[in-house]
């Protein structure tokens, strides 16, 4: 991949995982040969279907979980030092809350066993960026699901981790909420941090997340850039008014996309800089067609999903 | 590696924890206490009172059904109400630790040219031969077996005449003692001799019967008896601190003795009076004179008094108490005074 | 250190629960009625008479420091026994609990060992017992102490070797907790332990009942690991009565039965650095 470790903040290597096996054989294979770098202060989005091997390859990480072949390094040590999962912070998909707890006692039970001196100052800083600085009293037990997995993101933020694992961090939180969330990650980002992120609302991938990986039966079928993953620098879609000329258009190279009825014909065109791209539309406009709209051909993350699965192992884009 | 270090630090821990724990698995040593007995009837008292009822009396005129075997000993014993009446098991104490204290006592010089004496002069061993002694008022009692006994050195500086159908009464001339030789079970003495042929005709059923000094289910321990009141005030006043003796005279109608001398001498008490409160009072007071003994001996240092007296309880029943008392031989050798053996030796 | 972070964590959930709160007041007002209803009479030191609502109880006249050793036997006993079960239900969930889904992985990701986190639930609930039997016997200890003006600590000594051995029945609660996350399987285990401990308590009564072979051989062996529930239960209550107890016995009974819970945490640490959550 090209990356040096010192650059890295977890690098997986042939990663593989297989539960229940007796005696060495058997066993349901969870992973299997995953290799991923990630490099600092990038925000990295894993995707899949349910099963495919997320949350696994995340225990992997935190050491939660013991590989049954491979490698992993995180923040260029072992998930089994102390001293390298301190600098982690994490949220897991369904995390446990004390309901007769404050936010503030959990909170600070929490500094306590990342070994934070002097937490009660970044307690209620963390418990205010999230939102719950009003609810920091109040029993944990009365809390709605947002507030909790606020209050669980308030945990994995505790000391200014060098690397964020979240696991579903938007789960149950409102749209507003969300927002507030993805400011969060953008500053904690811009302080160098590194996100790693598992969630099922691609959305919130697609807005967060610059690198996206896609497992799919335990390997990683897809890994890269998300502008790499989901769309083309090369190819273009153009909106040209109804009543076009379409053999003129088709000649000159655009191809007529699958449009909705009463809507103006929508065609994409292969340009490889700027001036082809302008010199082909001076050409469209020549032929007598006018263009109304003009961007990037690109896919969402759910249909990338879709074809990745379906296509089974390949080659990264 | 790690891990595997732990499964073996299990196992071996688990090791040492069972030979630890099997090392202080010895078995339960006796307590200090495990010697005393306090006396409390039990059958084995019973059936060596039935083996003893030997004693067949011609029925009285009135009586209608057989007639039951008595006990000798508690025949010739005259029931003297509100007097002592007491038994010593002499064949049961002389192995005790408080026998063998009074044994050398009678080993000392002089007492033991006493003894040597008495088996020379009469073929009586009284170490040997007496079973029981008991007392009642003017008559003491000592049973045993005499028949190979010979009186005749007796008759030599006694009046000796014949008394009933079994019996030898010899009378000192300067003295008021008479001893009567009763079959080859039984020597009476005393200071009365119409007390003494009483007793003898109580034997050989010329006198109605009368009720024992000593009921058969009080017949318990290795001393039992009924003490005077009088008897009792007169040993307590010699230490009352407390106004004890007093107290005593006034609420006690009587106080039933037994006492075990196996080991340590366990003595229970039974006393009794007819003002319940009085007793019920009484009972206090002595309580707290047994804690204060008690706190006393620990003061002093004596951890053995200090230890038994733990023991030491008022038991209330309905208006009247019982009190469990231990005495430790250490204590009694010291009040009884040091005895010397005859070979000169200090006794044990 | 991490591992007292995790125990202190512990007792401030035990707190927070609602019913460890009523039990401990529970106990307090049950202290309080019984040392309002008691009335005891002491003579020149001597227990001259005794009252429990109004009733005159039957009891001895005797030295009250010793009329009181009956009571504190009585006491270690339900201290020994009562304590220990109680120990067992109601600190049954903790491992469990330690180990629910949410709560592990949180967990594990922190920077803390996982033996640490053993290591500070086996001494949390450890701590929370020893506090529990100290506060009994201690209440009850000062209620006597204070109504019959003889003062001694025993009975709480009585509490402290009663909370020994309840270390080592945990250790191993927490060793099944490994082996199958269920309180009630803990509990089931932390009782079986305490029975087989009685019986292990007077093994040499019972080993001869058993036809000499095989049988004799196995018991004894069975019981040989397995802690003296009742031999300390006996010596605790020997304690509190002021009967003299062989001390170097005791010692080693306490080093054994403190080694056997190091054994049971051990062998669950073994098992849990090698589990997936």
């Amino acid at each position: 991949m090209g990356y040096s470790s010192s650059v890295l903040a977890l690098e997986a290597t042939a990663l593989s995982k297989t539960y229940g096996r007796f005696l060495g054989r058997g066993g349901q294979q969870a992973l299997s040969g995953v290799d991923l770098a990630v490099p600092r202060g990038t925000a990295f989005g894993l995707i899949g279907l349910n099963g495919a091997g997320k949350t696994t390859f995340i225990k992997s990480l935190l050491g939660v979980v013991h590989p049954t072949a491979g490698r992993v390094s995180v923040l260029g040590g072992s998930p089994s030092d102390p001293a390298i999962r301190a600098r982690i912070g994490y949220l897991p998909e369904r995390l446990h809350l004390p309901h007769a707890w404050t936010p503030t006692a959990f909170l600070a039970s929490v500094a306590r066993l990342k070994g934070l001196s002097a937490h009660a100052q970044e307690v209620r800083r963390q418990l205010a960026r999230v939102g719950l600085g009003n609810d920091a009293e109040r029993r944990i037990g009365g809390f709605s699901k947002g507030m909790r997995q606020r209050l669980g993101l308030a945990a994995a933020l505790l000391g200014s981790p060098d690397l964020l694992v979240l696991d579903e961090p938007s789960d149950g939180v409102d749209p507003l909420g969300r927002a507030a969330i993805r400011v969060m990650l953008g500053e904690e980002r811009a302080r160098g941090a590194t996100l790693f992120l598992n969630s099922h609302l691609l959305s919130e991938t697609e807005r967060v997340c610059d690198r996206i990986g896609i497992l799919s039966g335990g390997r990683l079928v897809r890994e890269g850039e998300l502008d790499a993953l989901c769309g083309s620098s090369t190819r273009w879609r153009i909106r040209f008014t109804p009543g076009c000329p379409m053999a003129a258009l088709v000649a000159l190279g655009f191809v007529p996309v699958e449009g909705v009825a009463d809507e103006p014909p929508i065609f994409s065109c292969e340009a490889a800089d700027a001036p082809v791209l302008n010199e082909l539309l001076d050409q469209a406009r020549a032929a007598g067609a006018l263009m109304v709209e003009l961007r990037r051909d690109t896919r969402d993350l759910e249909e990338v999903l879709a074809d990745a699965v379906a296509d089974g192992p390949g080659a990264a884009a | 590696m790690r891990r595997v270090g732990w499964l073996l630090a299990a196992v071996i821990l688990l090791g040492v924890a069972a030979w630890l724990m099997a090392r202080g698995d010895r078995g339960k040593g006796k307590t200090a206490h495990d010697n005393i007995h306090f006396p409390r009837p039990r059958s084995r008292d019973d059936q060596r009172n039935a083996r003893r009822r030997t004693l067949v009396l011609p029925p009285s005129p009135s009586a209608t059904g057989p007639a039951v075997p008595q006990d000798p000993l508690m025949v010739a014993l005259p029931n003297t109400p509100g007097g002592t009446t007491i038994v010593f098991e002499a064949s049961a104490m002389r192995d005790s630790p408080i026998g063998q204290h009074m044994v050398d006592c009678l080993l000392g010089e002089r007492e033991a040219r006493e003894l040597a004496d008495a088996k020379r002069d009469f073929g009586v061993d009284v170490l040997e031969d007496v079973q029981r002694v008991g007392h009642s008022g003017p008559v003491t009692v000592v049973e045993g077996d005499f028949s190979e006994a010979t009186w005749g050195r007796l008759a030599e500086r006694w009046t000796p005449r014949p008394y009933g159908s079994s019996a030898t009464l010899y009378a000192e001339p300067d003295r008021d003692q008479t001893i009567a030789v009763y079959g080859g079970q039984m020597v009476l003495f005393g200071e009365d001799a119409a007390e003494i042929e009483a007793a003898i005709d109580r034997l050989e059923g010329h006198l109605p019967p009368a009720p024992p000094a000593i009921p058969d289910w009080a017949m318990y321990g290795d001393v039992y008896g009924v003490i005077a009141v009088d008897t009792l005030v007169e040993f307590l006043q010699k230490d009352d601190d407390h106004g004890l003796a007093d107290t005593f005279r006034n609420a006690v109608e009587q106080v039933e003795l037994h006492v075990d001398t196996s080991d340590d001498v366990a003595i229970v008490a039974d006393v009794v009076g007819p003002d319940k409160e009085a007793v019920g009072d009484l009972g206090k007071s002595l309580g707290a004179a047994l804690s204060i003994a008690r706190m006393r001996a620990q003061a002093d240092g004596d951890e053995r008094l200090a230890d038994l007296l733990d023991l030491a309880r008022i038991s209330p029943r309905d208006g009247r108490f019982s009190l469990d008392l231990a005495l430790p031989m250490d204590f009694l050798r010291k009040e009884l005074g040091p005895c010397k053996r005859k070979d000169g030796g200090r006794a044990r | 250190m991490r591992t007292l972070a995790v125990a202190l964590d512990l007792l401030r959930e035990a707190a927070s629960r609602r019913w460890f709160l009523a039990l401990g007041i529970g106990i307090t007002l049950l202290l309080a009625c019984f040392g309002l209803a008691l009335r005891i009479e002491v003579v020149d030191g001597a227990l001259a008479a005794t009252r429990l609502f109004g009733k005159v109880l039957d009891t001895d006249i005797r030295s009250v420091d010793v009329a009181m050793r009956y009571v504190y036997r009585a006491v270690a006993y339900v201290i020994a026994y009562g304590g220990l079960l109680f120990g067992i239900v109601a600190c049954a969930d903790f491992a469990p609990s330690l180990l629910s889904p949410g709560r592990i992985e949180h967990l594990l990701a922190l920077p803390v060992r996982r033996w640490e986190l053993l290591a500070g639930t086996f001494l949390g609930v450890l701590v929370l017992a020893l506090l529990g039997a100290v506060y009994g016997a201690g209440g009850l200890t000062l209620i006597l102490s204070v109504k019959t003006g003889y003062w001694t600590a025993r009975p709480i000594l009585a509490a402290l070797l009663a909370s020994v051995t309840f270390a080592a029945i945990y250790g191993a609660m927490l060793a099944s907790a490994l082996l199958a996350r269920s309180a009630a399987i803990s509990a089931a285990v932390g009782v079986a332990l305490f029975v087989s401990g009685i019986v292990a308590g007077n093994r040499e009564t019972l080993a001869p009942l058993l036809e000499p072979g095989l049988r004799r051989a196995l018991f004894e062996g069975a019981t040989l690991l397995l802690p003296r529930v009742s031999t300390m239960a006996d010596t605790a209550a020997d304690l509190a009565a002021s009967v003299p107890v062989d001390g170097l016995a005791l010692g080693s009974r306490l080093a054994g039965l403190a080694v056997f819970a190091l054994s049971a945490l051990a062998f669950a640490i073994w098992r849990f650095e090698q589990r997936d959550f």
